[in-house]
């Protein structure tokens, strides 16, 4: 069983918790590298490239997510359903991520011994 | 599985977004605004009891007792039941 999934829900700049969340996920990576994250739900309009939150006083952390590879954070999912659902399934994303079907994403979730839902 | 479901569905979706992720064999408990879904009739009593074979559901009694509700769905679960619970499921995920 892998170590930990971060499964983050949360639309960005409304509250601070999607941004608290990877900051949570950038913390956890140094106590271990069986680190999973799941993009689903409005969590998937964390990851849309164009974002300009400056303009409501909140900080732009979506080119932030580029750091996950430094950090080997390599299981980055998001789920293809709910980017469908939102009409958003061809917007540029701001780093690569494997695209998993609702119940691929329930399946891998379930690998993890630890699950922590944002 | 063990399933945590803390929010009122009248006022967050998150009981709606949750259901997609319950497995044959989980377990679902609501506690403190959550307690209203396992309450009375309505729209989403209808939706979990479409669920209830598949899962089991537990309802926090200190927390609808102090909601004034009484629990017409599922099992009602004191505070050291709901621990217990958390020890019997190997996995728990709380939907915040």
């Amino acid at each position: 069983m892998l170590r930990a999934a971060f499964v983050t829900r949360q639309a960005p700049h409304g509250t601070s918790l999607a941004r608290e969340t990877q900051d949570a996920i950038l913390a956890t990576s140094a106590l271990t590298e069986e680190l999973s994250v799941f993009f689903i739900g409005d969590g998937v309009y964390q990851l849309a490239s164009q974002q300009n939150p400056q303009a409501i006083a909140c900080r732009n952390f979506a080119p932030t997510f580029a750091m996950f590879e430094l950090y080997d954070i390599e299981n980055i999912y998001v789920c293809a359903d709910s980017l469908l659902e939102r009409g958003i399934s061809d917007i540029d994303l701001v780093i690569d991520v494997e695209r998993l079907t609702q119940p691929e994403i329930n399946q891998r979730i379930r690998q993890h011994a630890i699950i922590l839902n944002f | 599985m063990l399933h945590i479901i803390k929010s009122s569905p009248f006022s967050k979706s998150t009981f709606i977004d949750s259901i997609a992720y319950f497995d044959d064999g989980d377990a679902v408990i609501f506690i403190q605004d959550a307690v209203v879904i396992t309450a009375s009739q309505h729209k989403y009593a209808k939706i979990l009891q479409d669920q209830m074979p598949k899962v089991s559901v537990y309802t926090l009694t200190e927390d609808l007792n102090a909601r004034g509700l009484n629990c017409i769905l599922g099992q009602q679960v004191s505070y050291p039941e709901f621990v217990e619970l958390t020890v019997t499921h190997l996995q728990i995920q709380t939907w915040n």
